[in-house]
This record gives structure tokens, sequence and C-alpha cells, in this order.
């Protein structure tokens, strides 16, 4: 009795410890179990939001390539200021390309694109129609959000108008604000376009001009307080035509690559600064043979709550590599490029180079003049493989072409190979590295005259590759 | 009892004497009689007669009486007519007319020489106290002179008997005054001729039980004054209470009799105006006694409380027409009879008595112990009665800590589900073939919705009532059956109120009660039980009726199973721990085994539940990997969980230092459960276990009981320790008295706060957008990361998690008003659950934009989580979905989904009809808005037009769906691989119902009478 008498107490410390020791093991060594990976998705599904405006006799056609190995189902809807007309869907088939004709004769013209059992890559093609004249194209935006910045905009003569065409395709209102960023001004609040309601499954267009008359660069913020939308700017021009670049999402990047070419050599790059603190920028120009500074811009800041218009020199294909910094700080940016005869074109860029893209046409119809350039901001040089996604099933198109970007670059993809199909779309995968891809393409014109577009790649998702 | 003067006047010797007629009423005395004749012999009152009653008399009684007083004198009944009869039979001899007085006897009592003389001196010679009707003497023990049997008795307003008397109480001459009394004993009552003549005989239906306190009462009513005089004396054997004279088919108990007496007697003495307002009130309290008996299974009293009902509601004609006679003598009113009446909540609460008497008996030490300091009168106190002193203390604590709940309305928050608006919803639920919660299907209702729906009833049918009684009654109820089974084990009654403070106050019960989990607090509360029987089965000593004690342990089992289905692992692990650790092995395996059987059996429409589903039912995925929160025994934030909660694993492991040799066994397999349920815990909650064994609430529990359980053992070993040589166990002793003193105190201190989860208005603000917002019927998805804890009120806890590496998830779906009482002891598992898994497996991994689609046919129209709560990512998933529309809120993360449909909805639509034919969730995900039609809710279904299309019901599918339209009848397909769905015909109405409830009634009879039976052989013995 005595020996468990004294044993007791030990037997008593002996289990605090072992507990204490277990469980310290436990917390430190072992740990909560971990979880198993998500399984992939068995039912892919994703929306492209194209907020192209429009206006009267105005031809929109909407783009949709499927660089896949299956088909896959779409549903497009059109909106405006009306009720929208009824889904319409469709099947991509693989390797190929849908144009869609959509309606658009407001000025706040948009659609969507949903797509099934696979990816599939939207953009738009606007032909003005009416009094008005031009092509525009732009990739459709893969999300919508609740801050665009929308950089391009200028009012500063009558024969400019400028818009920011903003879509909301769900099912409840949207209340959104709209500030205007100029280069001298304070932001611009109005009362009209503050707590604005966008109603579901509607979408508007916000005339500049009304607010912000005679500015070189009037920029715009739209802030959504409920809701979500998707936001782009159209431009109008009596002598350039049309134009449309997306809008930014989210805060201002730190760094915007903007491919352009088969312009006549004046470029306009737009840049705005929606902080409070100024953001010091500069910027590299990738040409075709060589890599340089942009004198312009050279220890340049931009302001706070400001936008700036900067002409950049160019000369053949060349690529605005723009950074903003100091880190945290960021701006959003447009390149506005002019064509032959003075049609304009404009492009928001992308924040980063990708290894695959698909390019949608920039090409309205007849006479044709597609081009496709591709910039490589990086330090190696890339194989890009092209393929034709063509528009028509069955129809003859050309072998898979190899084209070398040297580090640093911007070139033009040979001619004869985007001539067999103009208004196909352009499957380009690197072999390894990165690039940015831009078509900027002649087609129709008025009157005779060439009008110029121009239209971003879009980005493969890394699931969606084509091996 | 008002006490009148005692100063007595004799009269002239020339004032005539009265005469005085005993009525001996004898039946198989024999034993005792030559006593009472002795004493009779011996009366010094000198105008004595007697007339004996014999009724029927088996023994020889009889001829003792014959040879005693002569044949003339004694008359002979041949049936048992009890005591009004032999009153009745001497009534009718001229010679109880001519009489002053007749002195009823019963032939076990025997008088002092002088009684007779002393009755009839305090019935006329008592001055200024006129009309005395009934004098009775002061009865004391045969056996025992010294204890007092009868001074007198009184009622209350309800008509039950009253004694002033304790059991035994010795006579000090406390009562040596003449009282007035309601009534005196019938062993020794005089009444005077008037009083008999006026009032009527006793009532002769009485059989000889309590009709002293009808015909004393109707005496009072006539204007007569009831007397108790200590100057006479009487000793009453009781032979019948005793057991010593033999019964005739007395088969019903005191009880019954008391009862029939109080109500009849009630209906015939009380005036009208008193009876208007004394019957409600006698109606509720004894439906209110009905049921605290049926609950604390005294069934047999509950039944004889019926009977009495029954037998006045049989005898009430018989009834009217003496009150008839009663209230036409009335010559008092009811306010001066009710002066002689206790009050009617003395029987109440019974233990307030004790408690007034233990109190009354310390200020009596106190007086004589002056010297002695507050402290130790104190201690004194808690020594003594340490019970007492607990629940004292624990009526402060718990009016404190309640406070906040006593607010109008119901109670929200924590994870307390919704309890339906009245009790028939829970009945409904249990015996509804169809679940018509969460995703529905086939799951039975547990059996503690029976019980739940009964509080609810009891409450009378207000549910915020029932809420409140369910959480207030639980903790305490807790403490109690820990109290018991360490009384049982220890012996030690302090040791055991210590223990049990010890577990009422610990972390995982005030975490459970501030959280409002009546499931888990229910399991709290049994687990003792439980552990203790588990104890006898596996102890030295077999239990005494193994049936019985089987039947007992299954009915523990299944009250915790049924309320908290994840209890069993936690008893599971008590078994193994006996297996390894006890010494019975052979016999308690045996016995837990016919106790899980038997539980099992108490609970079968539940067992399929529980064993299928991957052992979901039994799974909770509540709980945070965090060792230290865990060995404090608290799952979360919450009262009580704070660091002072770690006194109690502090004071078991010094206690287990200080076990005795007694208790050194039953420490040792506490110390291995204590154990064994924390590193279970911590496994659960680090999602290392199974699902079938994940429940790290129920391991903490297991942990919490065991701990207390040595904290008790140890005090014992302290308590019985004596003056030893000073060593380290006083050391230790010293310690843990400080220990648990503190930790209590503290504890106490922070229940007594009432900070909980639970409350009124506990809702999040943003809350109303979902419940208030939207018209009809629809459901909520609740989601979280995967962090163990229960989602913000009132979504209740999760019912599932989703693995997917760092943006795991838990979920749980919910109606609109968020979780329900009804899903108490129920899982949630099946197709539609793996189906929401699969839809969520879409959103995180970013494949699907239209998850709100996806949700469709599960009728989820919101996605709530609280801020904060979701992985960024996530959150942009959500937000990146077309059909799901973020709502401003406060508190709360919203999304409402634009493409959600009633969960029962026709939908004209032949694509929707293809996709729902098939599994694959591209077919769904692809479907265009749909134009959805709410079905009507009918009698057992839902009813609608016809569009063509579909017809589909959110809830899993099984065979017993049947849709009848155009005279024609049609099964139901199963929809998207889970839900029920049917062709709808091209136009036409249509009505879908559930064939097979026949099934489930015949399921809820046969469970009801299992349960009838179950708690039959357990019932408690009956009151004597």
């Amino acid at each position: 009795m005595k020996r468990r008498g004294r044993a007791q107490p030990l037997a008593a410390i002996v289990v605090a410890a072992a507990v204490a020791a277990g469980g310290v093991y436990l917390q430190r060594v072992v740990g909560p179990a971990p979880a198993a990976a998500a399984p992939p998705g068995t039912a892919p599904s994703g929306a492209w939001f194209c907020p192209f405006g429009g206006g009267s006799e105005w031809e929109v056609v909407l783009h949709v390539a499927n660089p896949g190995a299956d088909p896959v189902l779409v549903r497009v809807r059109s909106f405006g200021e009306r009720k929208p007309a009824p889904a319409e869907s469709y099947s991509v088939e693989p390797q190929s390309e849908l144009v869609v004709p959509v309606a658009a004769e407001d000025r706040g013209g948009a659609g969507v694109v949903e797509y099934f059992g696979g990816w599939v890559a939207a953009g738009w093609v606007a032909h003005a129609g009416g009094d008005e004249g031009g092509v525009a194209a732009e990739p459709c935006l893969p999300k919508a959000g609740r801050r665009w910045l929308v950089p391009d905009g200028t009012t500063e003569t009558k024969l400019h108008d400028s818009y920011v065409v903003v879509m909301n395709p769900f099912a409840v209102d949207a209340v959104l604000t709209v500030t205007l960023f100029t280069e001298q001004r304070r932001p611009i609040r109005t009362e009209a376009w503050s707590n604005f309601v966008l109603p579901a499954e509607r979408s508007v267009a916000f005339h500049l001009n009304q607010k912000a008359l005679g500015e070189r660069t009037v920029s715009a913020e739209v802030a959504v307080s409920v809701g979500r939308v998707a936001a782009a700017s159209l431009g109008v021009s009596v002598q350039g035509g049309i134009r449309s670049a997306v809008g930014h999402l989210g805060s201002p990047p730190g760094l915007v690559i903007l491919p352009g070419g088969g312009d006549q050599g004046r470029t306009d790059l737009v840049v705005v600064n929606p902080g409070a603190e100024k953001a010091e920028i500069g910027a590299l120009l990738h040409g075709r043979d060589a890599q340089q500074a942009v004198g312009s811009l050279e220890g340049s800041t931009q302001g706070p709550e400001s936008a700036t218009t900067y002409p950049v020199a160019t000369e053949g294909p060349s690529t605005i590599e723009l950074r903003a910094g100091p880190a945290g700080f960021g701006v959003a940016a447009v390149r506005r490029t002019f064509g032959v005869r003075s049609d304009e074109g404009a492009s928001a860029g992308s924040v980063e180079p990708a290894p695959a893209w698909v390019v949608l046409p920039a090409v309205a119809g007849d006479p044709y003049n597609p081009r496709l350039f591709l910039a490589n901001p990086g330090a190696d040089p890339v194989d890009v493989t092209l393929s034709l996604l063509p528009s028509e099933v069955g129809a003859a198109e050309p072998a898979p072409i190899v084209v070398t970007v040297p580090a640093g670059r911007t070139i033009s993809v040979p001619e004869e190979f985007l001539d067999a199909q103009p208004t196909a779309a352009v499957l380009a995968v690197a072999a390894g590295g990165t690039f940015v891809p831009v078509a900027a393409s002649y087609s129709l014109g008025r009157e005779g005259f060439a009008s110029y577009a121009v239209a971003l790649g879009v980005p493969i998702p890394q699931a969606w590759v084509p091996v | 009892m008002v006490s009148t003067t005692s100063d007595r006047t004799s009269r002239a010797a020339d004032v005539r004497i009265p005469s005085v007629l005993v009525v001996l009423v004898t039946r198989d005395g024999a034993r005792w009689l030559r006593d009472c004749l002795q004493s009779l012999s011996a009366q010094t009152h000198p105008r004595l007669g007697v007339i004996a009653v014999d009724n029927g008399s088996t023994d020889g009684s009889r001829d003792i009486l014959e040879r005693a007083l002569g044949g003339s004198r004694v008359i002979s009944l041949a049936d048992e007519t009890g005591l009004a009869g032999a009153v009745r039979a001497v009534t009718e001899l001229p010679a109880a007319h001519e009489a002053d007085y007749l002195l009823i006897l019963h032939d076990d009592t025997t008088l002092a020489p002088d009684a007779v003389a002393r009755l009839v001196d305090a019935a006329e010679g008592i001055e200024g106290v006129e009309r005395v009707g009934v004098v009775g003497p002061k009865v004391v023990d045969w056996g025992h002179p010294r204890i007092l049997r009868d001074v007198g008795r009184s009622t209350d307003r309800f008509g039950h008997p009253y004694t002033p008397l304790q059991d035994g109480e010795m006579d000090h001459g406390q009562y040596d005054r003449v009282l007035e009394v309601l009534f005196v004993s019938s062993c020794a009552m005089l009444v005077s001729r008037a009083a008999w003549q006026r009032t009527g005989l006793p009532d002769e239906r009485f059989e000889s039980h309590h009709e002293d306190l009808d015909f004393c009462w109707r005496a009072r009513v006539a204007g007569f004054r009831v007397l108790m005089t200590p100057l006479a004396q009487a000793s009453h054997r009781d032979a019948s209470a005793r057991g010593e004279r033999r019964e005739r088919e007395r088969h019903r108990s005191s009880r019954y009799f008391a009862e029939r007496a109080a109500l009849a007697s009630m209906l015939k003495n009380y005036g009208v105006l008193s009876l208007l307002w004394l019957l409600p009130l006698y109606a509720v309290l004894g439906v209110g006694r009905f049921a605290l008996l049926t609950v604390s299974r005294r069934f047999e009293d509950a039944f004889e409380l019926l009977a009495a009902w029954g037998w006045n509601l049989a005898h009430f004609p018989g009834t009217i027409r003496r009150r008839i006679r009663a209230q036409s003598v009335r010559a008092v009113p009811d306010r001066k009879v009710r002066r002689f009446m206790e009050s009617a909540a003395l029987r109440l609460p019974r233990w307030f008595e004790v408690a007034g008497r233990i109190l009354a008996e310390q200020r009596g030490l106190d007086a004589e112990e002056e010297a002695y300091p507050l402290r130790a009168r104190a201690t004194s106190l808690a020594r003594t009665h340490p019970a007492l002193v607990a629940w004292a203390l624990a009526v402060v604590v718990a009016a404190l800590a309640y406070r906040r709940l006593n607010a109008p309305g119901v109670i929200e928050g924590g994870v307390l589900g919704a309890f339906p608006p009245k009790p028939s919803g829970f009945f409904g639920e249990l015996v509804s073939a169809v679940r018509t919660t969460g995703l529905g299907g086939s799951q039975a209702g547990s059996p503690a919705l029976a019980a739940l729906g009964a509080v609810s009833a009891a409450s009378l049918g207000n549910a915020a009532l029932a809420q409140k009684v369910c959480l207030g009654l639980l903790p305490p109820a807790a403490g109690l059956l820990m109290y018991r089974s360490l009384v049982r084990q220890t012996g030690l009654r302090i040791a055991a109120v210590v223990g049990a403070a010890c577990y009422a106050l610990s972390g995982i019960v005030l975490w459970a009660f501030s959280q409002g989990r009546i499931d888990l607090l229910v399991a709290l509360a049994v687990l003792p039980s439980a552990l203790d029987r588990l104890d006898v089965a596996f102890g030295p000593n077999p239990p005494w009726k193994p049936w019985r004690f089987a039947v007992g342990a299954g009915v523990a089992v299944a009250i915790a199973v049924a309320f908290f289905p994840g209890m069993l692992p936690a008893l599971g692990v008590m078994v193994v721990v006996h297996l390894v650790a006890s010494r019975g092995r052979g016999r308690g395996l045996a016995l837990t085994a016919l106790s899980s059987v038997i539980g099992a059996i108490l609970v079968f429409p539940i067992v399929p539940d529980l064993v299928s589903g991957g052992g979901r039912s039994l799974t909770s995925h509540v709980g945070q990997a965090d060792f230290g929160l865990l060995a404090r025994l608290s799952m979360g934030s919450a009262p009580g969980s704070w660091a002072v909660a770690w006194f109690l694993p502090a004071s078991a492991v010094i206690s287990f230092g200080l076990v005795g040799r007694d208790q050194w066994g039953r420490g040792y397999r506490a110390v291995l459960a204590a154990v064994a349920g924390l590193f279970l815990a911590w496994a659960s909650a680090a999602g290392h276990l199974p699902d079938a064994l994940t429940n790290a609430p129920g391991y903490v529990a297991l942990a919490a009981a065991s701990e207390a359980a040595i904290v008790a053992y140890g005090l014992a070993a302290v308590v019985s320790m004596g003056r030893q040589a000073f060593g380290y166990r006083q050391i230790a002793a010293a310690a843990l008295t400080g220990l648990l003193a503190g930790g209590l105190g503290l504890q106490a201190l922070e229940a007594a706060q009432g900070d909980w989860e639970i409350g009124p208005n506990r809702l999040a603000p943003a809350w109303p957008i979902v419940a208030s917002g939207t018209p009809g019927e629809f459901r909520v998805l609740w989601l979280g990361r995967a962090s163990g804890l229960p989602f913000p009120a009132p979504g209740g806890d999760p019912q599932g998690i989703l693995e997917a590496g760092s943006d795991s998830l838990r979920y749980s779906i919910t109606d609109r008003e968020g979780a329900t009482a009804l899903d108490i002891g129920r899982g949630s598992y099946g197709g539609g659950y793996a189906y929401t898994e699969r839809v969520l497996t879409e959103l995180v991994s970013g494949a699907t934009r239209n998850a709100g689609t996806l949700l469709a046919p599960l009728g989820v129209r919101f996605i709530v989580a609280a801020t904060g709560d979701l992985q960024d990512s996530t959150v942009a998933e959500l937000d990146a979905q077309l059909d799901l529309n973020l709502v401003p809120a406060g508190g709360l993360v919203i999304f409402r989904n634009a493409a959600a449909l009633p969960p029962a909805a026709s939908i004209p639509s032949q694509d929707y009809l293809s996709a729902a034919r098939r599994t694959d969730l591209l077919s769904a995900a692809s479907l265009p808005p749909a134009q959805a039609a709410p079905l009507r809710e009918v009698p057992g279904g839902w009813a609608g037009t016809s569009e063509g299309g579909v017809a589909l019901l959110a809830y899993q599918h099984t065979s017993g769906w049947r849709m009848s339209a155009g005279g024609g009848e049609s099964p139901s397909f199963q929809a998207f691989g889970w839900a029920t769905g049917f062709p709808l015909p091209a136009s036409g109405d249509f009505q879908i119902t559930y064939s097979l409830q026949w099934i489930r009634t015949v399921e809820a009879i046969v469970l009801g009478l299992l349960w009838l039976a179950a708690l039959w052989i357990t019932r408690k013995p009956v009151s004597a």
C-alpha cells in the first residue's frame, strides 16, 4: 500500500507531463491534417463582357474563338438601354471561330458571351454606320467588377466625342459613380453621375463631353457601390472614325505593355493616376530593331487624380512598356494610335505577357488588310507558333507557322499568313517564354478610306493552353 | 393552527357530567385489542359506554370483544365498511342519540386513563371556547411514547393533508397547548352529538382513508370548533401503515387515497366562490404534478393521480349530493375555515421546507454556539448539508446567469435551432416519412423530437418558453446527475457536490450553454449516468436486477444518442477503457452489449442513419485543433473558456495523486478516459479521424466528466484522510482546495455575468435581408473556412467539409429560418449534399461562372458567410459568378442567387427536364434562366398546374413520391442525380404526395410503445 501511496503522486505527475508533452508534439509537429486539393472542375463555364457601344446603323459582330479540342456551347445576349433581346445559343467547334452579329443601336450597346464546357476567347469589331464611320475592335472583358479605370477620352474639340460604356449584365441594379480626371482640373464628380442607378441587364454610355468639354485628356473612374459592371471607352471622331479600349479593373497596375503597329507613326499614350499621390512613370519603347526609353516620359511624374496624354513617336511595330512607381503605385494607360487616314485605334494593353494567346481579328469586312504584331518585352527570344482559327469550318487554311520574336522587340507577322483567312482568329503559342500580341488592321473604310482598328490578344488560361 | 387559551376553569361539581359513548372500530386487531380495551377500562371518566363494531375480523377479535364487553355491545358487520360504516351502525342505536359525545376509537389505539375526561373537559370546559364539535388527543407512537404521531392537522388550499410534525419528531412539549386545528386523527376523535347530528356522518365512500379530514372540515363549515388537547394522550400503533394488519385487497397507494379525498373534500366543502378560483388552480397544479411524476418515471404515482381524479369523476353525483347536505348547514364562510389551512405553496418546493428546517436548526446551533465565528459556521453548514448549500449557490448563479435570457420573445444566437411555433411541429416531424428540413430525404426524425415536443406542449405551446425551459434546466441537470453518480461511487456528498460543480461549471458545459447547444447539453446531462452504469456493469458487484439495469442503461444511451449521436464514440472509448482496466470484463461486456442493443431498439428509426452515410450522423465538424483550448475542456470562445478553466484539469491531476485505495481503480480508468478523450478531441478537430469518429465535443465531454469524477475521488480521499502526519498529502489537499475554490468561484462569476452568445436579438443586423427580404420558401447555403467554428447565427453548425487545399470550406444548407431544432439528433448526408460538394468544388476551383445556376436545384437563394470567414480567393470566385450578386450587408457576406428556384417548383422547360435527367453538372450549368412557378403546399405534398416541363422537388430522392395528374399516377425520377423530379404533362393540375407514410406511422407507434415499456421497466418505486 505504501508503495502505491508513494507512486500515486508520481503517476499523476507523469500523466500530466505526458499529456503536456503529447499536446506540444501534436500541436507543433503533427499539426492539422492537410486538406486534399480540390479536383479540377468538370463543368467549366465562363463569360465575356463586351461593352462595345453602338449607334445608328452600326454593325457590331462578336468573334468567339475556340482554341480547344472540344466544341463549346456559347450563349450570347446583347444589351442596351432597353429590355435585352433573348439569348441565342451556339456551338463553337474546336479550332474554329464563330462570328455573331449583335444589335448595337444604342450608344451604350453591349453584349455578353457565356460559354460552357470549354474555353473560348471573345472580342468585338464595331463598324460605325449612319453619319459616323470607322472601325473599332477590342477583346471582351473576362470579368465584371466594382472599380474601373477608363483612361481613353478627349473632348478637346467638338469633333471628338468620348464615351464610357458601362454594362450591367446581372440580375440586380448597379449603383455607380463616374469621376472624371483631366490634366489640370480637379476630379469632376457630378450629381447626375453620382450614385447613378444602372438597371439590371442594361448598359449605358456616359458622354464625357457633357461634363468636361475642351479637355485634351478626360479619363474616367467608375466606382460601383452596389452590383458589378464592365466598362470600356468609345471614341467617336468626325475625322478619326471610332475607337474602343476596354477599361482596367481594380487598382491601377505598375506595369502596362502596350503593343501596336501599322500606324502612321503617331501615338498618344494616355495615362491616368486616380490615386491621391503622384506617381513616377517611365516607358521603354520596344521597336522592330531597337529598344529605347521614351523620351517624352523620361523622369515624368503623373500628378494625383489626373490624366495626361503623352505623344510618342513610333515607327513600324512597337511596344510601349510603361512602368509606374514607387512600389504600390500604379497608373492605367491606353495607347491611342492613328491610322494612315487619321482613323484611330486604341488599346488598353496588357499588364503581363503570357505564353499563349488567341488574337481575334480587327477587320470588319472587305477590303481587308489584317496585321498582327508580336511583342517580346522579355530578355530572351521567343518562338511563337501561329495557327488560324477560321470562322468557316472546312475552309482551306495555311499551315501553322513559327516566328521568332527577339528579346525586347516587336515584330510583324508575315501578312500572307493572315491574308489566307483575313477574318480568322489566330492562335499564338510560345514554345517557351512569353509575349504579347496585338491585331492592328485596316479594313472597310468609309467612302473609300480604310479604317484602322487595334485589338489586343486574349491570353489563354493555363488550364486551356493547347498542348 | 390557532392556539387557544389554555385557562381552564372547573365547573361546579353539580354540573351534569356528559356521557361519552366509545365507538370502538375493530378489524383483525386481536394482537393489540386487549391493550385498547384495558385502556378503556381504566378511564376515569364516570359516564362512559362502549360499543364495538367489528368489521368482519377473522382473527378472533370478535371473541375478545364479546368476552370483554358482552355480546350486546358488539356489532358485527359482515363486510368491511370502514370507520364510516361503523359509526353509521352505532348511530342507528338509541344509545348513540342519548350520548353527549361519541368517541371514535381505532382498535390499535390506547388511551391514557384520564384521556376521555380531558377530551370532554376540552370540549366543554374551556372558557370562551364555544361550539366545540370535535376534540382529538395528542397522539404518540405506540412503541415509543416520546415520538409524536399527531397533534392535529391541516391541509393546503387544495385539501392535501399536512401535519406540522416531522418524521420521528420527539415530544419536548413543543405542542403542549390546546390547538385549534382543521382536523384531528380519527384514531381517537371525540365528537359532540350536535356536531355529528348537524354535520352528518363520515363519508363512507372514503373506505377508512382521510374521512377524518372531510368530517372535521364539514364540522368547521357547520360552525363547530375542532381542537387538539395535549392533556389527553393516546398511543397509536398505526398497524395498517406498519403492515401488521391483514389487508384486504388494498391495491391503491396512499397518494391515491389522499388525492381522492382532497378533491372530493374540496368539491363538497368549499363555497362556490372559492371553487371558482381554486379549481382552475388545482387543475393547473395537477397537470404539473402529473407531468413531473411522468418525467421522473414515477408512472404508478402518476397513474394513481389519474385514478383519483377518475374516482371523483365517477362519484361526482354522490359528491354533489353530499355537497348540498354540507352546504345546507354552513354557518361560517370559507375564509374562516382557511385560517386553519396552510399556504398552497408549502407543498411545491418541499426542499425549501427542508432548507428552512435546516437553517432553523442551524440558528438553534448558532444560539448555542455564538462563540463560533461565521466562517466556522458556514463550513459546518456546508459540511453538514453540501447539496443544499450547492443548490442555494446554484440558484443564485443561475438567477444571475439567466437574467438576460428572461426577456420576452424567442432566444436567438449561437447555434440554437429555431423551435417550431407549436409542439405539433416536433411531433409532425417525428412521424413524417420524409424529412422536411435541410435537403429532405427519408431520414427519420430523432426520438428526441418527442421530448422536445413534450417540453413545448408543457410550455403551453410557447416556443420561447420551451427554449428557456430546455436551456435553463439542462446545466443544473448535468450537475445533478453527476452528483448522483458520484454519490453512489464515493458515498460522500461533499465530494460528489464538488465534482458535480466542477462538471457543471466546466468549459464544455458553459460553452454548450453559451451557444444554445440543447443537443449537447442533454448528452452532457445524461453522460454521467451512462458512465456510472458502465462503472456498475464492469464493477465488482453485479447489478441487482440485470435486465432492469440493462434497460436503464439502454435508455440512458438512447437519450444521449437521440439528441447527440456523436456521444456514441465517446461512450465507446469508455467501454474500451473498462475492457482494458476493469475486472468484470465478461459481465461488463455482456451488459454493455445488451444495453447497446436495447438503446438501439429505442432509437431504431435513426439507426440506419447512424450506420450509413459513412457515419456522418455521428460527425461534428466543430472544434479547433488547439490543444491548450481543448485541454481546458472548451471548444471555443465562450464564458468559462478563459485561463481559469485550467482549474479542472489541474485539480484532476492533483486529485489523481490523492485518490484513495478504494477509488484507485475508478481513478485510473477516469484518467485513461480523460486522456483518451482529450487526444481524440484534438485528433477530431485536426481532421485525423474518419467521419464516424470525428466529434470533438463528444470527446471533450467525456474528458470533462472523467476529470470531474477524478476530483470527486480525490476529495473523497481528502475528506476521509483524517489526522495523519503532515506530508505531501496535506500540501496537495490544501492546493486542491484552493484551486477548486478559486476555479469554481471564478467560473461561477464568469457564468453569472451572463455574457452568452444566445439571447434576445442576437442575429446579425444583416440577417433580415435574407430572412425577410424575399417571400416564399428558399434555402440558404452557409459557407466559411474549414476552421472548426460554427456559422454565425442562425446558421448553426457546419454539415460538411469540402476539402480544397487552402480553399477548403465548411458548409451548411438551411431553410430560410436557419438552423432548426427539428434537426436535433439527425445528420446531413446523401446525394444532395454530395451534389452540393460537387458544385462547391466547381466554385473554388474557378471552373464555373454559373454557380448560382448549379445551386438552383438545391433551392439555394442566398449564400451567407461571416465577414472575414472566407478566403479572399473564395470571395473573388463567388463575386465572379454571373448569377450570384453580392448584397450590401453589415457583418455578413451575402450573395443572392439570381437563378434560384423554389424548393418545390414546376419549370415549363423541356431543356430543364432533359438536364434534370442527367447527372453531369455541365448540363445543369448551361441551363438558361428558368421561369419557375412555386408549387402549392397541400397536406402530404404539393400541387400545381402544369405547362409541361418538369416538377422539381429539391428534396433528396426517395421512391415513395408519386404524382397524380389526369387520373393517372406516375413515379418520380432522380433529378440531377439526387433530387426528386416528375415529367409534367402538357397541361392540367397535378399533385405530388408521398405514398409510404404508413411505414413511418407504424414505426412511430412501435417506438412509442417501446419507450413506454422501457420507462415502465425502469420506473421509480411507488411512493409510500
